[in-house]
């Protein structure tokens, strides 16, 4: 007899937690990709009212421009090879280490009709120049940073 | 010297290795004479790696900029608090100091039960040997600290100023002694499936093992949580980030695996459940280091991707597949002597402790992998933010306090209706009156009201608990009050300690439930000007501007004042640090119980206006205060007892080792 309340309570539990798992998913999912990837899309018409996170790009040098207060800013990204217009369009201040040639991830939407990002997020590292490089790029950089 | 170093690391790869093998030989053949040896191998290899992170710590003292480390986390202007704790401050430092924590582990246990738990000991010992191995291969062959330059730098590269913090320089420490200390209860879970001893003896070991790391990580990601939200500006301290997310679940698994250990303890059920959670406690671990070094989902702290996740990914299955295999074979051993009886019993309660904590376990864990997992379906990688994890966690954690709160009150096997009755009158009354407070307030939302409620409840229960038993002692003995609350509290460590952290745990919550009604406003104000904020007024008084060798600064003066009267000045600052050209954020908070007024500057303009973001946070500071009630109720539950040590003293009088050590496996 137990065994049957407890099983259908598991059942109704189980149904509850479904339910939220896919509502908190529509709610708060974004699809995450390379600037490369989302100029192809982009061109295909494919981004409308998608939410996106934009990874492995870093800021354009020279290209950050602020706002009187510097609470928003517009500024350009780059993979190497496509580069691409952002507007900070979040609440947040800004990240310390948002700055020329920070690796950044953005979340937000992409703007057909200027060709631009509008970030609510702005997530940024700070410019991994030494790790995960080869041992001998390394080494030059260490070089041209330093005297010896 | 620096050869030293990487000779001692040779050196202890060996002895680890040795003592892997001679313990698995002296744990099948008998032969005491090989676990001994494989004891003191491991003790060997703590030795060795002592003196490794000593020769990295004098290369950092000494500046010495050949060695690649160095020059990369360190420079000549770093102060020399900065200049110790970089040890953990780059890949290469931080795995060596995560393998020295852990030989340091494994030698503590080899001390202590050097005369007990002879028959699982072998296997314990080949178990923590196996990973003091992996992670030797590691500092040999994935992340060397010992690398030298082909030059020598006259100068270091240093670290960031956003980590010169102290919070920021003990967050790894406590982190890494929690996620390594896991290998303990694991290994004497593994050893009691590879001994065949499957009664409630590794339980003991398990449970002191389990309360050490949980304790270290709790207090991790507090601290870590203290940090961003002081540091960082964003006005919170939890992102459900993936790497937070990695540290959190193994002290859900840790949590889980505490309580369900009592039922099989007094009732001698859920046996192969504790071997599970034994086992997924530790692959969470390295699970999370994985996740956190590999680089593979991406996250704002900042790891480097490096080679190092392979070798992770490898262990892990190393570790499953042995694990669940030798659950697997012993299976039939494992059977519950006694059955569920009632439903309003404790059993039943610690029951759903386990799924509620698995529940939101498993909710961080989909959330946290389902960017690879959509990868691997669908090709493309899909995250999921904040809103998933609060959305399903928050029911998910209302439930959890309803039963810290009426757990205690139910008794072993059955609870009687008029027990029930006289238990729950006055925490649900306690409860009920609560509403008071919120509701007059203004707060309307559900989850919020239920939370508080529920908080209040439980934390009446508790104190109920508390007074109840120190009324039972003074009435059998003729303390005071004070006196008896302390007795019993004593006496009892494990139950009262876990009563604290019980109430911890409310005092969190409490402070979670204020998060949903965290207010933001940005202002702009010229120089002189009030404005009103919520129920405070904000003056911006002056700016000032000062320079110096390292950076500049722009801080600002404000007074705040609230109901007329003057809390104070708040001084919010941006530096900006010239060497690393790497700005920051200084906020400035006024706390106290009810809320924090958290100020940051903006930005100013040449005109002497600036801009200023401001977050009310209401009821956050019960998270700091939570956090600190967590950490001495842990210390309370795992400090040994007058008891533990007779338990000891009789072992070791006991133990083969000492009645006839030279006649026993030879």
């Amino acid at each position: 007899m137990y065994r049957h309340k407890f099983t259908a309570g598991a059942f109704v539990v189980a149904t509850g937690l479904f339910y939220l798992f896919l509502t908190g998913f529509q709610q708060s999912s974004s699809t995450h990709m390379t600037l490369q990837h989302l100029v192809e899309a982009a061109s295909e018409d494919e981004l409308q009212g998608q939410r996106i996170q934009l990874g492995g790009s870093t800021v354009v040098p020279g290209s950050i421009q602020w706002d009187k207060y510097k609470s928003s800013a517009e500024f350009d990204i780059t993979d190497g090879q496509q580069t691409l217009r952002v507007h900070y369009v979040g609440n947040a201040v800004l990240p310390d280490t948002f700055k020329d040639e920070a690796l950044v991830v953005l979340e937000g939407e992409y703007v057909a009709a200027n060709n631009s990002f509008a970030a609510e997020v702005v997530f940024a590292k700070c410019p991994s120049k030494y790790e995960g490089q080869d041992y001998d790029g390394h080494v030059q950089a260490m070089k041209d940073q330093s005297s010896y | 010297m620096i050869d030293f170093g990487y000779f001692a690391l040779c050196l202890a790869l060996l002895t680890s290795g040795y003592a892997l093998f001679s313990s698995l030989a002296g744990g099948r053949s008998g032969r005491f004479a090989l676990v001994r040896s494989s004891e003191n191998a491991l003790l060997a290899t703590c030795a060795l790696l002592t003196l490794a992170v000593c020769v990295l710590w004098h290369a950092l003292l000494t500046h010495n900029f050949q060695v690649r480390f160095v020059a990369e986390n360190s420079n000549l202007a770093m102060p020399l608090f900065y200049t110790v704790t970089s040890l953990w401050g780059g890949q290469a430092g931080s795995l060596l100091f995560w393998g020295w924590i852990l030989s340091l582990y494994i030698a503590a246990v080899v001390l202590l039960y050097r005369h007990r738990y002879r028959e699982l000991m072998p296997y314990a010992l080949s178990v923590m040997a196996a990973t003091s191995f992996f992670f030797c291969i590691l500092h040999l062959f994935s992340a060397d600290p010992f690398v030298t330059l082909p030059f020598k730098p006259a100068d270091g590269r240093g670290l960031n100023p956003l980590l010169q913090q102290p919070l920021m320089a003990i967050h790894p420490p406590l982190l890494y002694l929690g996620m390594v200390g896991m290998v303990v209860p694991f290994a004497f879970a593994i050893s009691a499936l590879a001994s065949g001893q499957l009664d409630s003896t590794w339980l003991r070991p398990a449970r002191r093992w389990m309360l050490i790391p949980w304790s270290f990580l709790g207090a991790g990601l507090l601290l870590g949580g203290k940090w961003a939200y002081v540091e960082l500006g964003w006005g919170g301290y939890w992102g459900w980030d993936p790497v937070e997310n990695s540290s959190l679940m193994p002290w859900l698994a840790g949590t889980a695996f505490l309580h369900s250990i009592m039922i099989q303890e007094r009732k001698g059920m859920l046996k192969v459940w504790n071997m599970v959670l034994a086992i997924l406690c530790y692959s969470l671990c390295i699970l999370g280091t994985f996740i956190t070094r590999s680089g593979i989902i991406s996250s704002v702290h900042a790891f480097a991707k490096s080679n190092i996740g392979p070798f992770f990914a490898v262990f892990l299955v190393v570790i499953l597949v042995v694990s669940f295999g030798l659950l697997y074979l012993r299976l039939p051993h494992l059977k519950p002597e006694n059955r569920l009886e009632s439903f309003a019993s404790r059993e039943t309660a610690f029951l759903l402790n386990n799924w509620i904590l698995l529940g939101i376990l498993f909710a961080v864990l989909w959330g946290t992998l389902f960017p690879l997992i959509s990868e691997a379906f669908t090709g493309q990688q899909i995250t999921v933010g904040p809103p998933f994890f609060n959305q399903v966690n928050v029911p998910i954690g209302l439930v959890l306090i309803l039963l810290t709160g009426a757990g205690p009150l139910f008794a072993w096997r059955r609870t009687s209706e008029q027990s029930l009755k006289e238990n729950f009158a006055v925490p649900t009354m306690v409860g009920l009156l609560s509403l008071i407070v919120p509701l007059g307030l203004g707060v309307r939302d559900l989850y919020a009201l239920i939370s508080l409620v529920l908080c209040a409840s439980a934390a009446a229960a508790i104190v109920l608990e508390f007074h109840a038993g120190t009324r039972a002692r003074m009435r059998s003995t003729s303390e005071g009050y004070a006196t008896a609350i302390y007795r019993l509290s004593a006496k009892n460590r494990r139950r009262y300690g876990g009563y604290m952290t019980h109430f911890a745990l409310m005092l969190l919550f409490v402070g979670f439930t204020g998060k949903a009604f965290t207010s933001e406003t940005e202002v702009v104000l010229q120089r002189g000007e009030t404005t009103p904020i919520g129920a405070y007024e904000l003056t911006y008084e002056t700016m000032a501007f000062k320079e110096d060798a390292n950076m500049n600064s722009t801080a600002a003066a404000l007074t705040l004042r609230r109901d007329g009267q003057r809390l104070g000045t708040l001084l919010p600052e941006r530096r900006y640090y010239k060497a690393f050209d790497q700005g920051t954020t200084e906020v400035s908070i006024y706390s106290d119980l009810r809320e924090d007024f958290y100020l940051i500057l903006v930005g100013s303009a040449e005109d002497g206006s600036a801009k200023f973001q401001i977050y009310i946070n209401p009821l956050v500071n019960f998270v700091w205060l939570g956090s600190i009630v967590l950490i001495l109720g842990s210390l309370w539950a795992m400090w040994p007892t007058a008891r533990d040590r007779r338990i000891a003293r009789i072992d070791r009088s006991t133990a083969p080792s000492t009645i006839g050590s030279l006649a026993v496996g030879s």
